[in-house]
């Protein structure tokens, strides 16, 4: 995959204790990320095992794999929750509050 | 090397050719929060890269503990470390990176420490 490095921006997938850095451009998808998310916790947990949602969207509203992330106006530095599947029942939306940084 | 299953390994993939798969590192804050950030930012740091690129078990695991350094701080390290991967080699005015006052004594020191 060839890419313009200038398009390219990072966001952080935020679930329980973990912060998840993760490289997007406008075109990139939530399965992308998902991706990403298991590329990064070693593949223990495969994507179709991730949602991720925008702030403050919870349960049913998770983010369609084949959304973008310029369609939901997610830009440079977005923050965006995640759960993962615990064997056949998904956890509940958890994000530790580290402080405030912005 | 022992094979804990708890640690998450990330394989030591990591040749720089656009493809082979993104490769991750884990940095762990003094509260145990698990940042994860692709092993080519975290190099942009001079202690980090060394950490990762040394005869280290941290090199082995691609994971590095800082019990000295809190969550919040960590974090703003890491997304300093993006901006100056993204702005390194810039022709023009970048833009400037903010950072609150009340954190930048506790940042200072850890920028010092990371060396970067």
């Amino acid at each position: 995959m060839s890419y313009n490095k200038n398009a390219m921006f990072y966001i952080r997938c935020k679930r329980r204790n973990q912060t998840f850095f993760i490289h997007v451009e406008g075109s990139s998808t939530f399965h992308s990320v998902k991706n990403q998310i298991s590329l990064a916790v070693g593949g223990s947990t495969p994507p179709e095992d991730i949602k991720i949602y925008l702030p403050q969207k919870t349960a049913e509203e998770d983010l369609p794999d084949d959304g973008t992330v310029s369609d939901h106006e997610v830009g440079n530095d977005a923050v965006l929750n995640v759960v993962f599947k615990d064997g056949e029942v998904w956890e509940d939306l958890e994000v530790e509050d580290i402080g405030v940084v912005e | 090397m022992s094979d804990d299953n708890f640690d998450r390994k990330i394989s030591p993939n990591d040749s720089s050719d656009g493809d082979s798969p993104t490769s991750y590192v884990k940095l762990i804050s003094a509260e145990g929060h698990e940042f994860y950030l692709e092993r080519r930012i975290a190099l942009a740091g001079k202690t980090l890269k060394a950490m990762l690129e040394g005869q280290f078990r941290e090199a082995e695991e691609a994971l590095i503990h800082f019990p000295e350094i809190s969550s919040h701080i960590l974090e703003k390290v890491i997304q300093y470390l993006h901006y100056k991967v993204r702005h390194t080699h810039s022709t023009v005015r970048i833009p400037e990176f903010q950072i609150r006052p009340e954190i930048a004594l506790e940042l200072l020191v850890a920028a010092s420490y990371l060396d970067c």
